[in-house]
């Protein structure tokens, strides 16, 4: 009786373990190529916002909208790079927006979403409008159909105004 | 059975997604592009093909009360592995994935196959078995994605097509055209067999096309 409570506890708890240790050597492989993969990634995007910027400089401070997920000042002062996250109709919207030192949009820029294809499409097609406005964002209307979507990436870009004054109001 | 038969059985006769209706959601989900149909389905040949091996190989330790937990420990392995190689070496196929790469865990083709074929056959016919079956998979998958891609997004593996391209039809690209899609192959599976694939007045253990294998070792 004994016994056979016993087996199938210590075969599975050798199997968790085997499967455990092979993991944790792939792991060992994998990690340095993905870490390096992704900081070149993050890397290459800011320089699409900013091709003359330089070196970026992580910042962070009290009172950033929560949905400010990462923040950069270009070391030239060439102006901020805000990665904000909203929440779309499908999921979440991460875009990266670069606003330079005169408070006007350098860039922006789609890094995921997972809007309705199509109708949300005209929303991510429309970003170069976005480009040399001031935190009053005149003259960005709402995409017909998809206005949830519309209105999240509206707002990303507002909140990383509102990181963008706090930053400024600390200097 | 012969091996030959083995392996064919997946890619027709009891074809997972379209005979044995599983593993639908990774099939409704992932197939609005043909690229990442080919992906998905080799993933889950990847991991259908280890889980396989490893439940064979096992066979005879694995004690019947825990085998469950025991698969499902060695799925999770090989579905781990799988995402951090994509992850490292084919980081857009990771990305079109998402969240349906990790969650092959739980796709029922791969404990059904183990469960049905693996635990009770040797490790070659397993191999087999899961080659057929993951060869299968993706084949119904491509089939689908295809057929929504060039209606939906008018374009096949990312190459537009004339005239589809400047009138899709978007809702294929959605979840119900892909219901739609789904529903019409499974039709004319069935009519192309002639109703010998599903049943309909079998339905039950004895229609099922699994019935030799599962009964095979006793009911469980």
């Amino acid at each position: 009786m004994k016994k056979e409570a016993l087996a199938p506890i210590f075969v599975l708890s050798l199997i968790c373990l085997f499967v455990t240790g092979v993991l944790s050597i792939s792991d060992m492989v994998t990690r340095p190529v993905i870490d390096e993969a992704s900081a070149i990634r993050a890397e290459e995007a800011r320089k699409e916002i900013m091709p003359n910027a330089g070196e970026f400089m992580p910042i962070y401070a009290e009172g950033f909208p929560n949905t400010i997920t990462e923040a950069f000042e270009a070391a030239n002062n060439a102006g901020y790079i805000f990665i904000v996250t909203a929440k779309g109709y499908g999921g979440n919207i991460v875009i990266m927006c670069g606003i330079g030192p005169d408070g006007r949009i350098i860039k922006t820029m789609t890094l995921a979403e997972m809007e309705t294809r199509g109708l949300s499409t005209p929303v991510f097609e429309m970003e170069g409008e976005y480009t040399g406005k001031d935190k009053s964002l005149e003259g960005i209307d709402a995409v017909t159909g998809a206005t949830i979507t519309s209105n999240a990436y509206m707002g990303a870009v507002r909140d990383a105004f509102a990181a963008f004054e706090i930053v400024r109001g600390m200097q | 059975m012969n091996r030959l038969s083995t392996l064919t059985n997946g890619l027709v006769k009891e074809n997972p997604v379209l005979v044995s209706l599983l593993g639908i959601c990774p099939v409704l989900a992932v197939s609005t592009q043909a690229a990442n149909a080919i992906g998905m389905g080799l993933a889950t040949t990847f991991v259908l093909l280890g889980a396989n091996i490893a439940v064979a190989l096992l066979r005879n330790v694995i004690p019947d009360k825990v085998r469950i937990p025991c698969y499902i420990v060695l799925v999770a392995g090989f579905v781990t592995l799988a995402q951090m190689v994509t992850e490292a070496y084919a980081y857009p196929l990771y990305l079109s994935l998402g969240i349906f790469l990790p969650l092959i865990t739980t796709n029922c083709i791969i404990l059904f196959r183990a469960e049905i074929f693996a635990k009770k056959n040797t490790v070659a016919d397993s191999a087999i078995d899961a080659l057929g079956m993951g060869a299968g998979f993706t084949l119904a998958m491509l089939a689908m994605a295809s057929i929504r891609e060039i209606l939906g997004s008018g374009t096949w593996f990312g190459i537009p097509l004339p005239v589809l391209a400047d009138d899709n039809i978007s809702i294929f690209t959605m979840a119900p055209g892909g219901f739609v899609i789904f529903g019409i192959l499974i039709a004319i599976v069935n009519k192309v067999s002639k109703g010998k694939a599903i049943k309909k007045k079998e339905f039950g253990c004895a229609g099922c096309p699994s019935a030799a294998n599962c009964q095979k070792g006793g009911a469980a």
